[in-house]
């Protein structure tokens, strides 16, 4: 992460292992697609990161 | 936010991810209104909403789709393969989000690693498998939206 934050000059606020990532990637766009989807309010999306144990200040919306 | 979100900006909006799904890029105000049955102003007015509802994302300033997340029209260094297509990301997190959108296998590759390294994941049957590789967020989740281009 050094050598990342070194080469780009910005600095990681949170670090997530791919099968982490993944899991937020399916529970955050799992229903983009349905033809029932509609905008979501803050709480829903909030809840999706909490899903995933993404609970610190960072990913507070 | 002020915007609704009724039956003519749920159809715009579909078609908009038929058209990212389909092809990989985004429908021009003129692609839209003939696929819908608007006129392109009702359809630019529609566009400028779903925008303001973080529903699509426009090229600031016009009614230019650049995203539907986790889609770009704009070419990245992230890309998802799915079903035979290739398809851009905004970025490493959102090339996962295309197989995730489209509950299908599908392979990334991301450059936006440090050193330069490219990365190769592979979605198989729900699962992510490539290198332990982690993914880093610099923007806080609550400043998203302040570029949603750079998260």
């Amino acid at each position: 992460m050094e050598r990342w934050e070194s080469e780009t000059q910005l600095t990681v606020g949170a670090l997530l292992p791919l099968n982490r990532a993944w899991e937020l990637a399916r529970i955050w766009y799992h229903d983009r697609m349905s033809p029932d989807w509609r905008p979501k309010v803050r709480p829903e999306l909030q809840g999706r990161l909490t899903w995933v144990g993404l609970m610190s200040e960072f990913w507070q919306l | 936010m002020s915007a609704v979100y009724g039956p003519v900006e749920h159809a715009v909006r579909s078609q908009i991810y038929k058209c990212f799904v389909d092809t990989g890029q985004a429908p021009t105000v003129e692609e839209v209104a003939a696929a819908v049955g608007l006129d392109e102003e009702e359809v630019g007015s529609v566009l400028e909403s779903l925008n303001e509802l973080h529903a699509i994302v426009l090229k600031r300033g016009t009614r230019q789709i650049e995203r539907a997340l986790p889609f770009s029209a704009l070419p990245t260094s992230h890309l998802a393969r799915v079903g035979g297509r290739q398809y851009w990301a905004n970025c490493a997190w959102d090339a996962l989000g295309i197989p995730a959108a489209l509950n299908a296998d599908g392979e990334i590759r991301s450059d936006g690693f440090a050193g330069g390294d490219t990365v190769h994941l592979e979605i198989r049957d729900g699962r992510a498998l490539g290198d332990p590789i982690y993914m880093g967020f610099v923007v806080p989740a609550r400043q998203w939206w302040h570029d949603i281009g750079f998260t």
